[in-house]
């Protein structure tokens, strides 16, 4: 895309626009150009010159990325569609019930996603990290207060006809927190210096941060939330830099925590008992939905029952459009239809990873593969929970799993990552 | 430790995350692989296992009906009441209302359901099932009420309580025909009798349903639904005629209960034709609609035995009282049948030419076999005798003497050829047969010494079943053919066609008819003249019967001997046509011989079967003599004329003033009295109606019907006789009578009184193991 002479707009357009280039350009002067760690890409381009001077270039979106997106959006929805339209006929009158919900989410999602996808610049994303903490917190606060309870557990907020949830808020505030965080104190972790050094900023501060909504997260008895806030907190502390020595410790100190949380819990205590010893367990009670969700994938085959065809969606696999969706795919597409899903969400983890390693600065870069690698978990987590590799916990699949403010806001996660692959310094 | 600027070491550690990242993947991608490659078979016979439904659709068990086509078997609609726990949790929490509690006190007060609310709730609490009985057995009625209580509360449409429509076997008749028909388990299979013999019949065959459902069991369009429709049992027409069978059932009561039997009773009517069993019953019966009931006898039994209910040995005896009330005696025990086997003995010795004609034979009271004496009953002898004669008092020499002229091969040949060493082929479970070795003595030893032979002519020491001992006397009724006895007449669909139809078959010739006329004519004499089966004796018949009592030697009590007492007969004489045995097991009262304790009984289940089984009566000019008269209806009459029609019907007249008119008579219009001293009273005027004649009523019990006859003629009183109506010669007594002694009656009333004949000694109980040097 060629590049514009930054006069030129400045004073077209509506008000509101105009109110949006200035605050950019305000926040790029202020912020941008006077903290050199946001100037400095983590990869380096060949002509690279550290002392040059450098202008922020807005270009065109990652188009590939923006593909695969699209294609697991609408696999997703087929999808959704057909493991829901039973239970949607049957409990809601309605077999597109689902199906619409799905589609709305989604609709909604894009088109809010596309304004910022348009006119956020990066120093938007640094204001909307901090700020996305803060209200992630308050919103985890607020949700034992006036919280809808539902399984057992205080996790949603309704607001009008949306319901919230604070966890899922968390796991992008975690994300963007830590990514300025680290950006931030860059220098700083690397020194290796007692107090001030790499241990204050690559892993005390970054350790607050997590344990504050991890903390907060544990109030409401959300453990697959926990994992995974806990597990992306770690992931962008990786990547970001901490010592691999302090990772260690806090990997293993993750570990001692995790079993901690099981001896304590006899509702995760059930949970791990079922996973090691399924065949002890009983298949019409706890073991119920696992064994259910096996039968559905085996019995795919490797070509699947055809689209639509699943039996197993007929009230054997517990809310097929959720969690459980993955299974419904292996059935009616079989081990091909579940490679190209995986195949998609590799490819997705890929291009993401090439987006953040060509971001212009090292926050941008660190959001993007966090929100990559959240993404990538997520399947993983889930793909591993039906296939029995681990504990049942609820984990959604991206994008299949049926409409909620989940998919809305795996939708704004792209689009954050959209928005970060536009821009790039060029020489000036 | 790594090295490099801050942007290498995130670019290295985003490599290292992208390669675990996609390491993961590729091994959930193997995972899957194998779920759906290797256990692809298991998972997939799972899936079909768990969504497809077969149901059972259930044939309809056929009928079970008399020969006129009277139900004695059939099937009722009973509903069996479930919920649904599952759903009831789910729609409660949907709407809000608590759907548990509303339907378990709805149900609770339904009196018919005999249902806790508690119960109920139990239930409910079951929440992962589908399915949870809640009654079974619920009459139409019950589930009428069920039913309007769903509509009033309006969750008959959310489909949380159910009732289902099952079959249940029931007899109309209860305990008619028990150990016949048998019953059915709670599957609805045949356990016994005729239930159990022709089950596959009557089952039909089920048919099936295969559909889908999802989890919640709800139907789905399914690609392999099919359809098998049932096939409906066949309905069976038997030979047994309900009215023939109640009347033994009667007969078979009376003579058990008078006689204090302790081990059961049984009988059979049979056509000596066809072999048709026209009724076969045991007593004490039991109820078909209750079969696990015990029998009273036998539930005074387990009363008695004074166990502690609940306990192993308690458990295991009512299980033995069980098998025992629902065993069909007639069929299933065997028995040593004493003096009745005579005929049989008497039959081959007229068949081989034995016996030449007026030869008269000595019984000195005993018969020396092998230098053993064994006795007759009558201890001092019955004197010269012909054979008829002797089969007739039922001489036990005379009969011992016949048995070692036909020698011990013909013998059991004889005895193989009447079929007691074979099943009849009756169609009827569990038959028993005399088994050689067993019940009888082995060949070889009963062919060693003539002592074997001698006590077998008389039927002692070896066990037949009432069922071949009655084909045995069939054939000898209808000219030597043994017939195959058979329960079975027609096997028919619902639509009334004719499937199947009995065939009679006869098995061999076993004696030529002259021979059966011979003995017809020789057991018809004993029974209407001086012989031991008067009490058989039936007014306008010729029935020839043979009684006999035989001692159970190789089961003693100490508490009293143990005989069984039964009778044998077949009428007409002349021209057989049905025959019939009645046995008592161990009688403990009154007078311990068949002739008492089982042929009255006979006599009176002839008198009612023979006119209805279509036999016309015939009656002698002495019969003719000896039936009784009616009274005729005078009063109003003119008195010349009432007295002018009585003594033409056969009455002493006594008239009682001088009026003109009958005020008042006695015995009133209609009664029957019996002739001989008949004697009616005609009051001719009002005011003598208070001052009527009276007597005292004697005791009569023990008299001969000469002497209650003149007893009560000279006390104005009228006789009405009942019981066995051949008095000839001695020992027929009156044993009952209607009126208790000492009562005050108006003179002209009728007095019945029941006569019996006490003699008929037809014992045997010789054993000759214990007197054999």
């Amino acid at each position: 895309m060629s590049q514009k002479d930054p006069n030129e707009k400045k004073n077209k357009g509506f008000f509101v626009r105009r109110m949006v280039n200035k605050l950019n350009d305000s926040y790029e002067k202020s912020l941008e150009k006077n903290d050199p760690i946001y100037l400095e890409p983590i990869h380096k381009p060949k002509d690279y010159d550290a002392d040059g001077e450098r202008v922020l270039v807005r270009g065109g979106i990652d188009v590939y990325f923006l593909i695969i997106v699209i294609a697991l959006a609408l696999f997703g929805a087929v999808m959704a569609y057909s493991a829901s339209a039973y239970e949607a006929e049957r409990f809601m009158g309605d077999s597109l019930y689902y199906f619409k919900r799905h589609l709305i989410f989604l609709l909604v999602a894009t088109v809010f996603t596309a304004i910022f996808v348009i006119y956020a610049r990066p120093w938007f994303w640094r204001v909307f990290g901090i700020g996305v903490y803060g209200i992630a917190a308050v919103l985890l606060l607020a949700v034992l207060v006036i919280g809808t309870a539902g399984g057992g557990a205080q996790r949603w907020i309704a607001i009008g006809p949306l319901t919230i949830q604070p966890s899922e808020i968390a796991k992008v505030a975690i994300v963007m927190i830590l990514a300025l965080v680290m950006s931030k104190y860059e220098k700083k972790i690397e020194l290796s210096q007692r107090f001030g050094g790499h241990f204050r900023y690559g892993v005390l501060y970054p350790g607050i941060l997590i344990v504050l909504i991890c903390g907060l997260v544990m109030l409401e008895r959300h453990l697959s939330g926990l994992i995974i806030i806990g597990l992306l907190g770690l992931i962008i502390m990786f990547i970001g830099g901490t010592d691999g020595k302090w990772m260690a410790l806090i990997v293993v100190a993750g570990i001692v925590g995790v079993g901690a949380v099981l001896l304590v819990s006899d509702y995760a205590q059930e949970r791990v008992l079922t996973w090691l010893f399924i065949e002890k367990a009983d298949p019409l009670g706890s073991a119920w939905q696992t064994w259910q969700g096996l039968y559905a994938i085996g019995s795919g085959g490797l070509f699947g029952v055809g689209l639509g065809n699943s039996t197993q969606k007929y009230g054997y696999v517990s809310e097929p459009q959720n969690d459980f969706i993955f299974t419904i795919v292996c059935e009616e597409l079989g081990f091909f239809g579940a490679l190209i899903v995986i195949t998609l969400f590799v490819l997705l983890l890929w291009r993401g990873y090439k987006i953040a390693s060509k971001c212009p600065d090292k926050f941008s870069s660190l959001v993007v593969y966090g929100l990559t690698t959240k993404v990538a978990l997520q399947t993983a987590m889930n793909i591993a929970v039906v296939t029995n590799s681990m504990p049942n916990t609820g984990i959604s699949l991206p994008f299949f799993s049926s409409g909620g403010t989940a998919l809305m806001l795996q939708i704004f996660e792209m689009g954050i990552i959209l928005s970060m692959s536009r821009f790039s310094y060029v020489k000036k | 430790m790594e090295g490099g600027t801050p942007s290498t070491k995130v670019r290295r550690r985003a490599g290292i995350l992208c390669i675990v990242m996609s390491v993961l993947f590729v091994l959930l991608s193997l995972r899957i692989f194998i779920y759906q490659t290797l256990q692809f078979d298991e998972f997939d016979q799972k899936v079909i296992d768990q969504i497809t439904q077969k149901s059972t659709v259930k044939a309809d068990r056929g009928n079970i009906c008399d020969a006129n086509g009277i139900v004695l078997a059939t099937n009722v609609t009973t509903y069996r009441l479930f919920i649904d726990p599952a759903v009831i949790k789910s729609t409660s929490e949907k709407k809000g209302v608590d759907f548990a509690d509303q339907i378990a006190k709805g149900l609770s007060s339904i009196a018919l359901l005999d249902l806790d609310y508690d119960d109920v709730m139990k239930a409910a609490g079951y929440t992962r099932y589908r399915d949870r009985t809640l009654a079974r057995n619920i009459s139409e009625e019950a589930a009428d009420a069920v039913r309007a209580f769903l509509k009033e509360s309006e969750i008959d449409d959310l489909a949380l309580v159910f009732l289902e429509a099952t079959s249940m076997r029931y007899y109309p008749y209860d305990t008619l025909a028990s150990h016949v028909l048998g019953f059915t388990g709670s599957d609805g299979q045949g356990l016994y009798g005729l239930e159990y013999q022709y089950d596959e019949i009557l089952a039909g065959v089920d048919g099936s349903y295969i559909g889908a459902k999802d989890s919640y069991g709800n139907e789905l369009v399914y690609d392999y639904e099919s359809y098998i429709p049932a096939n409906d049992g066949y309905n069976i027409v038997t030979t047994i005629d309900v009215y023939i069978q109640a009347e033994l059932e009667e007969q078979l009561e009376t003579a058990y209960i008078e006689s204090g039997g302790k081990n059961r009773a049984c009988g059979i009517v049979m056509d000596v034709e066809t072999g048709a069993v026209l009724a076969m019953a045991v007593y004490p019966n039991y109820d078909l609609n209750d079969p696990w009931e015990l029998n009273w006898q036998c539930a005074e039994k387990l009363e008695e035995s004074g166990l502690e209910e609940g306990s192993d040995e308690y458990v295991s005896l009512k299980q033995q009282l069980l098998l025992e009330t629902w065993s069909n005696k007639a069929v299933n025990d065997l028995y040593m049948p004493g003096s009745t086997f005579k005929i049989i003995t008497a039959a081959m010795a007229y068949e081989e030419d034995l016996v030449i004609d007026d030869e008269t034979f000595n019984c000195p009271g005993y018969h020396i076999v092998n230098g053993t004496k064994i006795r007759c009953h009558k201890t001092t002898g019955h004197g010269q005798l012909t054979f008829a004669e002797g089969i007739q008092q039922s001489c036990n020499p005379l009969l011992m003497i016949m048995g070692l002229r036909t020698g011990a091969d013909k013998f059991l040949e004889y005895f193989s050829s009447f079929g007691y060493f074979e099943k009849t082929g009756i169609d009827l479970p569990g038959e028993s047969i005399t088994a050689k070795g067993v019940t009888f003595w082995d060949e070889a030893t009963f062919k060693s010494a003539d002592i074997y032979l001698a006590t077998a002519s008389f039927g002692q020491n070896f066990k037949i079943s009432a069922l071949s001992h009655l084909g045995a006397i069939s054939a000898v009724a209808n000219g030597g053919d043994l017939v195959t006895p058979h329960i079975i007449k027609e096997v028919t669909d619902n639509d009334g066609n004719v499937i199947y139809s009995h065939k009679d078959t006869v098995r061999r010739q076993v004696v030529s008819s002259d021979t059966c006329k011979t003995i017809a004519a020789i057991l018809e004499d004993g029974v209407s003249g001086d012989g031991g089966a008067k009490n058989a004796y039936v007014a306008g018949y010729r029935v020839a019967a043979k009684t006999g009592t035989s001692e159970k030697k190789d089961e003693v009590s100490t508490d009293y001997t143990k005989y069984v007492c039964s009778t044998v007969a077949y009428a007409p004489a002349d021209s057989p046509e049905i025959a019939t045995i009645i046995l008592v097991d161990e009688p403990t009262k009154g007078t311990l011989y068949g002739s008492v304790v089982a042929a009255p009984y006979v006599g009176a289940l002839l008198e009612e079967v023979l006119p209805y089984y279509g036999v016309e009566a015939k009656y002698s000019d002495e019969e003719l003599e000896k039936q009784t008269l009616s009274a005729p209806a005078l009063i109003q009459s003119r008195t010349e004329y009432a007295k002018y029609l009585s003594e033409l019907l056969g009455f002493e007249v006594e008239v009682i003033g001088d009026g003109e008119y009958v005020m008042s008579q006695s015995p009133a219009a209609g009664s029957e009295v019996s002739p001989g001293n008949a004697k009616i009273i005609l009051y001719t005027k009002s005011e003598a109606v208070g001052g009527k004649k009276s007597a005292k009523v004697p005791d009569l019990t023990g008299m001969t019907v000469v002497a209650a006859n003149g007893t009560l003629a000279n006390l104005g009183l009228n006789i009405k006789i009942d019981g066995t109506l051949n008095f000839s010669g001695a020992d027929v007594v009156v044993v009952s009578q209607d009126i208790e002694p000492g009562t005050v009656v108006n003179e002209g009333t009728v007095v019945t009184v029941t006569l019996r004949y006490l003699g008929g000694d037809d014992q045997t109980y010789y054993d000759p193991e214990a007197d054999i040097e």
